[in-house]
Order: C-alpha cells, then sequence, then structure tokens
C-alpha cells in the first residue's frame, strides 16, 4: 500500500517564552494523515491549534516555536532535516491558502506576474508561463484579463480566487486553508467551496479546511478532526461524527451551531472558556467544561482509542450511542 | 394606533464619490428607498451582504450618516434633521451594540467605569451618592457578569471575547433603553459563546420589552432569533417577512438564492450546492 500523501505523528509545538510568560504548549501530541484527494476538515474554538498545525507544517512559524515529532509528506519525513526540510516544501507540493487575500497579494503587482512568480522555476518559456496563467485563471472561474489587473481592482471573491490559483500556480498535492473563505459573503463563500470541492476531485489534490465554520467544514470535507486546547480530541467521517459525535467537545460544537430553520431553544452555549496553553494539566484539557467529566477525567489525560465511528476520540467517558434512543 | 417605536421612511442615503478625473461631485447610492417598522419587544434581523446597506440604515438610526431623503422617527418622533442636543436626548432611549468587543472599549478604563459613562454622559445618578455604583453592578450581574465585584474592577485585556461583548451590551442595558441596535454582534466570537450572548439579548427583550434590531450575514442564527427576517441587497429591502415565511418561502430571486447556498449542518447527502 501506499503509503498516505502527508502523515502527522505526535506532533507537539512550543513557544519559547519571550519575556517573563511561560512556555507555551500550543500543539499537543497531534497525529492524522491525508492521502491523495481526501478532504480533511480541522474544527475548534480560536486558539485550539488548527493555524498553528498548518503553519508548523510549512516551516512558517516565529523564530521561539520548537517544532518536534514527524511529518512526512509522500513517506519523507521531512522534519528529520530541520527546518528546511518544510522550507523545501513550500511550493512543491504543499500550498497555502489564507483568510485574507488582501493581505496575501501584493498590491503594487498586476496579478499575471504574481501568478508566473509562484510558478516552478526552470522549465518553460516565456509563452508557455503565459499560457499558464490564462490557464490558471480559467482553473480558478476567472477570465484571462485579470492577469493585467491590480489586486485593488478586483472583488474579495475574486481576490480568493487568484489566492487559489497562485497556490496552484505550484503545482502542489495538497492545499492548506486556513479560514480561506471566513471573510468572503456567503454567496461568494458557497462559490470558493465549490471550487475547491472541483479542485479536490479533478486534480485529486487533497486539502486540509482550517475553520471555525461546522457547516461549511461538514460540506466540504470527507473526514472531520476536533481540535481542543491543542489536541486532536475526536477524527473521523464527517457524516458519523455529525451523527453520533464521541467527545463531548464535538456534541457541544455542534449544539452550538445553529442549522438554517433551527430556532433558539435548540442552541445551546458551550459554559466556561479553553485553558491557558501554558497550564500543564494533568488530566483532560476540557474536563472543566465538560457536563460528562468525572473523577479520573480531572488527573488521567485520555489517550486516542479507536471510536465505533471508524476514527478515533480521546476520551474516558465518550458519548453513548443509546443515548440518541 | 400608537406609532411604532421605530419607523424608517423610504430612507435614502449617499455618500460622496470623488473621482480624480472628474470635477463634477459624484454620489454612491448606499441606502436606496427602505422602509422598516419596529414595535416593543421584537426582535428584527437585517440580513445581506458586504455593501449592502445595513450598517449604513444602522448608523443612519443615530445620526452617524445623515439621510439623503425619507424620515427616521423614534416613538413618532422625528429623529432625522435634529440638533445634535435634541437629537442625543431622543436617543437615549436607542442603544448600539458593537460588532468587536476587542476594539470598541477603551483598554484604559475599568469594567465599572466603561459601564458607568453613558450614566454621565445622560446624567442619570449622582456623583459620591452610590447610586451610580449601584446601578452599575445590578446592570453587570443582569449581563451574566457576576458577582460584579469580580468584574467592575478589570480591564477589557482581562477578559475573554464573550466577557467584553457582555461589557459593551451592559453599557448599552445601564440607561435602559427601548431599542437596542446590534450590528454583528457575535461575529467576532467563538460559536460556543455566541449562544450566550444572543440568549442575553432575547431574555432583555423578553423581560423588558426591549426592541432589537440585529444586523448580521449570518442567515441561521438571524432565523434562529429573531421574529422577522428584513433581507438586502444593494441598498434596497429585497424582501421581508415572519421568519418562518422568508426561511421556508423566499419568493425573492436573490432569498432563494442566499438561502440555498446557506451550508446545512444536518442535510442527509453532503455535497456543494451547483451554482447555475
Amino acid at each position: 500500500m501506499n503509503p498516505p500523501l502527508l502523515e502527522v505523528a505526535g506532533l507537539d509545538v512550543f513557544y519559547a517564552p519571550l519575556d517573563e510568560e511561560p512556555r507555551r504548549h500550543i500543539v499537543r501530541d497531534v497525529s492524522f494523515s491525508v492521502s491523495t484527494g481526501q478532504r480533511l476538515g480541522l474544527v475548534g474554538e480560536s486558539g485550539a491549534g488548527k493555524s498553528t498545525t498548518l503553519y508548523a507544517l510549512l516551516g512558517l512559524l516565529p523564530g521561539n516555536a520548537e517544532i518536534s515529532g514527524r511529518i512526512a509528506f509522500e513517506g519523507v519525513d521531512v522534519l528529520a532535516a530541520g527546518h528546511s526540510g518544510l522550507v523545501a516544501l513550500r511550493g512543491h507540493g504543499i500550498a497555502l491558502v489564507t483568510q485574507s487575500a488582501m493581505n496575501a497579494l501584493n498590491p503594487v503587482h498586476r496579478i499575471g506576474r504574481q501568478l508566473r512568480e509562484a510558478m516552478p522555476s526552470g522549465g518553460r518559456g516565456r509563452a508557455a508561463r503565459r499560457a499558464r496563467v490564462d490557464e490558471l485563471l480559467d482553473r480558478v472561474g476567472l477570465p484571462p484579463s485579470v492577469a493585467r489587473r491590480y489586486p485593488h481592482e478586483l472583488s474579495g471573491g475574486m481576490r480568493q480566487r487568484v489566492a487559489i490559483a497562485i497556490a496552484l500556480a505550484s503545482e502542489p498535492k495538497l492545499l492548506l486553508a486556513d479560514e480561506a473563505t471566513t471573510a468572503l459573503d456567503t454567496v461568494v463563500q458557497a462559490r470558493v467551496v465549490e471550487l475547491l470541492h472541483e479542485l479536490c476531485t479533478e486534480l485529486d489534490l487533497a486539502i486540509v479546511f482550517a475553520s471555525h465554520h461546522l457547516a461549511l467544514v461538514a460540506q466540504l470535507c470527507d473526514t472531520l478532526a476536533t481540535m481542543y486546547a491543542g489536541r486532536i480530541v475526536e477524527l473521523g467521517p464527517t457524516e458519523q461524527i455529525r451523527d453520533e459525535p464521541q467527545h463531548p467537545y464535538t456534541r457541544l460544537l455542534f449544539e452550538a451551531t445553529p442549522d438554517l430553520g433551527e430556532r433558539k431553544e435548540h442552541l445551546r452555549s458551550i459554559p466556561g472558556a479553553p485553558p491557558p496553553l501554558s497550564d500543564v494539566l494533568p488530566g483532560c484539557s476540557f474536563e472543566p467544561r465538560c457536563p460528562r467529566a468525572v473523577e479520573g477525567c480531572r488527573v488521567r489525560n485520555p489517550a486516542v482509542e479507536p471510536a465505533s465511528h471508524g476514527g478515533e476520540v480521546a476520551c474516558l467517558r465518550p458519548e453513548r450511542v443509546e443515548a440518541h434512543g | 394606533m400608537s406609532a411604532p417605536l421605530l419607523a424608517i421612511r423610504e430612507a435614502r442615503i449617499e455618500y460622496p464619490v470623488r473621482k480624480a478625473s472628474s470635477l463634477r461631485r459624484r454620489t454612491q447610492r448606499a441606502v436606496d428607498d427602505v422602509s422598516l417598522e419596529l414595535g416593543a419587544g421584537e426582535f428584527v434581523a437585517i440580513v445581506g451582504e458586504s455593501g449592502s446597506g445595513k450598517t449604513s440604515l444602522a448608523n443612519a438610526i443615530f445620526g452617524l450618516v445623515p439621510l439623503a431623503a425619507g424620515e427616521i422617527s423614534l416613538r413618532g418622533e422625528r429623529i432625522d434633521h435634529l440638533s445634535a442636543r435634541r437629537a442625543r436626548r431622543l436617543r437615549r432611549g436607542a442603544q448600539m451594540v458593537l460588532q468587536d468587543p476587542y476594539d470598541s472599549l477603551d483598554p484604559t478604563l475599568t469594567v465599572a467605569e466603561i459601564v458607568a459613562e453613558p450614566l454621565i454622559v445622560y446624567g442619570i445618578g449622582s456623583r459620591g451618592d452610590g447610586s451610580r455604583e449601584r446601578l452599575v453592578d445590578e446592570v453587570l450581574e443582569s449581563v451574566g457578569l457576576s458577582p460584579a465585584t469580580d468584574f467592575r474592577d478589570r480591564h477589557p485585556h482581562q477578559l475573554s471575547g464573550g466577557q467584553r461583548q457582555r461589557v459593551g451590551i451592559a453599557a448599552c442595558l445601564v440607561v435602559t433603553p427601548d431599542l437596542l441596535v446590534a450590528d454583528e454582534p457575535v461575529s467576532m466570537l467563538d460559536v460556543s459563546v455566541r449562544a450566550g450572548i444572543l440568549d442575553l439579548l432575547d431574555r432583555q427583550r423578553q423581560e423588558s420589552e426591549t426592541a432589537i434590531l440585529m444586523i448580521t450575514h449570518d442567515l441561521p442564527t438571524a432565523a434562529a432569533y429573531c421574529d422577522r427576517m428584513v433581507v438586502m441587497k444593494d441598498g434596497a429591502v429585497v424582501e421581508q417577512g415572519p421568519v418562518a415565511q422568508v426561511v421556508e418561502n423566499p419568493r425573492d430571486p436573490y432569498t432563494v438564492e442566499l438561502m440555498r447556498v446557506t451550508p446545512r449542518l444536518r442535510q442527509e447527502t453532503r455535497g456543494v450546492a451547483r451554482m447555475p
């Protein structure tokens, strides 16, 4: 069997203290894998470690970040080569699309030039590179005339499409999307999500889509991972997790998210707040907010175990299926 | 019949546009012929995308942008075209909850000072007899910042996003308004705390008959909390009506499209809505 496209095992990210702050443990023992064409969604509250996990994969974290664990791309452990191994992945295999396309684009260069710069160097003549610009724009549903435009001349949705085209210019196999549609209006957002879905299917592109927008993630991704306080606490097939979440936190996240047409009586907020990431808790980090917590949850940090939905869950008292009747 | 609490009639808002190439004055119409009424204790949402004019309309209620045409009345009294002083007195009953609780609170003030400021502005209570302090503590408790003694001396940076938004709401409620205009009150907050903030607004409406006008682009949230929904596009109202009707039987093509592309959490088959 082929190794998965991306394999992350036991990934830890610490931030070394800058002032008198304590050392912070941002990503805690995170393991997941992504195969060709797979769409993995990362959900969780702000500060759960979603973005840090994505940026760690590309070596884009600030200098005081300490990364350990295994990051293997196409079977090759890139972290073993240190920071330079991660940097080599950028533009060769993995590309990133961020939330704010306006900040990602250079305001003083035309779109065409920015697309050409993102192409792999060598091997292409001038004319071929220009043809490739048209092809990339067409791929994201934009007319060739956009190549001559500056970022400020484009709408938010068009800029996000350009950002995706730039990501595609390096012919990646994996796209990392960090709140890539959050700044867009509903209708535009739906079109960009449709585009991402299409790219995954037609180009066999894998995607890791980090977002706090649960409904959107559930719509785009076949696999769902819930992150809490730096850990992946539940991972598995989207539909099964949605229908039978095993981790109380996942269930509460779904209950806090309104579905169109659902009245307020069905909604609940999650009391409390995530723990500061400088804290080292002996037990489960969700225990202080968890309605199912028992004494043992305070002293034992649950290991990741196989769950009945075919994925995995880290909880001493996972939700039971019979609770649904 | 008595006048509605808030009545907006045929409101038009225009912004001047300056083009370097032209000496002529041009205007961009942001709100065009919008009429809207709000009764006591009603919870109404204005939904629409960025640029649809929903925030301009909210700002016009507070006189922050002038009307080019039309009128806005509060309890039957015109509040557009008033002198700043008279308008302020009238508007005491209408308060605005802002979108960004990270940006809208003065970082140098304590929670008690932030919440007491409207009392000072409107001359409610008096300094030194403890009446303002009592009002502040009461309102802090009522927005869930309880016990008030734990919160009154803190600064905004010592609070979570949800707690900050509660402070913002407390600063509105302390002058006992009968209208709250909330412009994207939860869009900056995590989904885990959103229901708590909206429940707080909803309770205020039920207990004190405070009318709430919520501006949002989040359709599911608007549909969950409001009685009526007003859909705006390109500065105009394209549809308004009871939530169930607008969500289940939208009539305007734009509303239909909006409902169709809103991601559903519990739809049976996953997949992405196809665009025509």
